[in-house]
C-alpha cells in the first residue's frame, strides 16, 4: 500500500509543480491543503513533506536566482532574519496545537489566500528602485522607514504562517516585497525564494526533531514537484495562464471547504468526517 | 567590486554545495526504499504510519534519508558562514552580523533537534 501512495504521492506532486508555477504560487502553498484535504496521512507528515518540497525547490533556485540578478540577497537576509526566527515559533506553535484546529485554521486561510488570488491585481512592475540600488540603507531613508518596518512586521507573521502550516507562502512575501519595499515584480519574486529558503530550513528542524518527516511520503513528493516544476517553467511561454491560475484558485477553494468541513465537524460537533 | 565578488561567488558555491546533499539525500532514499521493498512487514507498517503518525523504528522510517536532510537543512549553515566571510571580507559588516545571527538561529535549532 505505502508504494501506492507513493506513487500517487509523486504523480500528484507532479501535477501540482505544474500547475503552481504556471498559477503563480509555491508549491508548497498548494501542495499542502490539497494532500491534506484529500488524503488520510497523518497531517504531521504532510506538513513536515510540505517544508521539505518548498525547501527543497528553493535550495535548487536560489544560486541561480542570485546570479541571474532577480534575488537579492542583500535585501532578502534582514527579512529572513525576522521570517526565520517566527518561522520556528509557528513551527513549535503548529505542532503543540491538536491537528484538527491547525487543519481548521488552515481551511480557513486557503479560503483567504484563493480570495487574494482571485482579487489581487498585477502588482507593481517597475517598482520603487532604479539600477543598483538594492541596499539596506536606502530601506530606512527618511520617507520609507514606516513602509520598511511594516515590512518587517509582515515577514515576521510569513513566517509563523510558513512554520505552523508547512508552507512556503511565496504568494504573500511577494506582495510584501512588491508594494510595501518597493521592489519590482521579478526581482520581489527572486528575492521572495531566497527569504522562503531560510525560513523554511530554520522550521524543518523544529519537525525533525518531532520525526514529523516521513522520507517515503517527503521524497515522491520532492521528486514530483521539483520535475514537474521545471516542466511548468518551460511550458510558461507556451500555456495562458489564466485557465490554469482558475484551476489552482478552485483546487484551493475546494481544498479549504473540506479542511473546514472535516476538522470543523470534529471540533464543533465531535463528529469525525 | 567586493559586491560584485560576493554576488559572483557565493551562488557557485552555494549550487554545488546544495547538488551535493541533494544527491546524497535522493541516494538514501532509493536505499530506504529497496530495504523496505524487501520486507513486506515493513511496507505494512510504514502504510499504517503513514495515516496514524506514529513514530517508526528507523530501520524503516529511513534513518539515512533523515540524516540527508539534515545534512541539507545544515548545507545552508555552511553556505551562510561562508557569506557572512565574504561580507567581513568585504567591509560590510552589517550583512556579516546578520548572516552570522542567522547562523546562530540554524545552530540552536539544529543543537535542540539533535540533542
Amino acid at each position: 500500500m505505502i508504494f501506492i501512495y507513493a506513487a500517487l504521492l509523486f504523480l500528484i506532486s507532479f501535477v501540482i509543480g505544474i500547475l503552481a508555477v504556471i498559477g503563480g504560487i509555491g508549491g508548497g502553498s498548494l501542495f499542502v491543503p490539497v494532500i491534506s484535504a484529500f488524503f488520510p496521512f497523518s497531517f504531521d507528515f504532510v506538513r513536515g513533506a510540505g517544508l521539505f518540497v518548498a525547501l527543497g525547490s528553493s535550495l535548487s533556485a536560489g544560486p541561480r536566482l542570485i546570479e541571474s540578478g532577480y534575488g537579492k540577497l542583500r535585501l532578502a537576509l534582514p527579512f529572513a532574519l525576522s521570517g526565520a526566527v517566527f518561522s520556528v515559533l509557528g513551527a513549535r506553535a503548529g505542532l503543540l496545537v491538536d491537528d484538527r484546529i491547525v487543519g481548521f485554521l488552515l481551511g480557513v486561510m486557503m479560503f483567504f489566500v484563493s480570495f487574494f488570488m482571485l482579487f489581487k491585481k498585477g502588482g507593481k512592475k517597475e517598482g520603487e528602485f532604479r539600477d543598483e540600488d538594492f541596499s539596506f540603507k536606502v530601506l530606512f531613508r527618511p520617507g520609507r522607514r514606516l513602509k520598511t518596518l511594516s515590512a518587517f512586521i509582515s515577514f515576521s507573521f510569513i513566517g509563523f504562517i510558513a512554520g505552523m502550516f508547512g508552507l512556503g507562502a511565496g504568494w504573500a512575501g511577494v506582495p510584501v516585497l512588491n508594494l510595501l519595499v518597493g521592489l519590482p515584480l521579478r526581482i520581489a519574486a527572486g528575492t521572495s525564494n531566497i527569504i522562503i529558503s531560510v525560513n523554511v530550513s530554520s522550521a524543518i528542524w523544529v519537525y525533525l526533531k518531532n520525526n514529523a518527516v516521513f522520507p517515503l511520503i517527503a521524497i515522491p513528493s520532492f521528486l514530483g514537484m521539483f520535475i514537474g516544476s521545471r516542466i511548468g517553467a518551460s511550458m510558461l511561454g507556451r500555456v495562458k495562464p489564466g485557465f490554469i491560475r482558475l484551476a489552482v484558485i478552485l483546487f484551493l477553494l475546494l481544498s479549504g471547504i473540506r479542511l473546514v468541513y472535516s476538522n470543523g465537524m470534529f471540533l464543533f460537533f465531535q463528529q469525525g468526517v | 567590486m567586493e559586491s560584485k565578488l560576493i554576488e559572483r561567488k557565493y551562488p557557485r558555491f552555494f549550487s554545488a554545495v546544495v547538488r551535493i546533499f541533494l544527491f546524497l539525500m535522493v541516494s538514501a532514499f532509493i536505499f530506504n526504499l529497496f530495504s523496505v521493498v524487501s520486507d513486506r512487514s515493513s511496507a505494512e507498517k510504514a502504510a499504517e504510519a503513514a495515516i496514524s503518525g506514529e513514530i517508526l523504528p528507523q530501520s524503516i522510517s529511513g534513518v539515512a534519508v533523515i540524516a540527508a536532510v539534515k545534512l541539507l537543512s545544515g548545507s545552508l549553515i555552511i553556505s551562510f558562514s561562508y557569506l557572512s566571510f565574504l561580507f567581513f571580507r568585504g567591509r560590510e559588516y552589517i550583512f556579516s552580523l546578520i548572516t552570522a545571527l542567522l547562523v546562530l538561529i540554524f545552530l540552536i535549532s539544529a543543537a535542540a533537534s539533535i540533542c
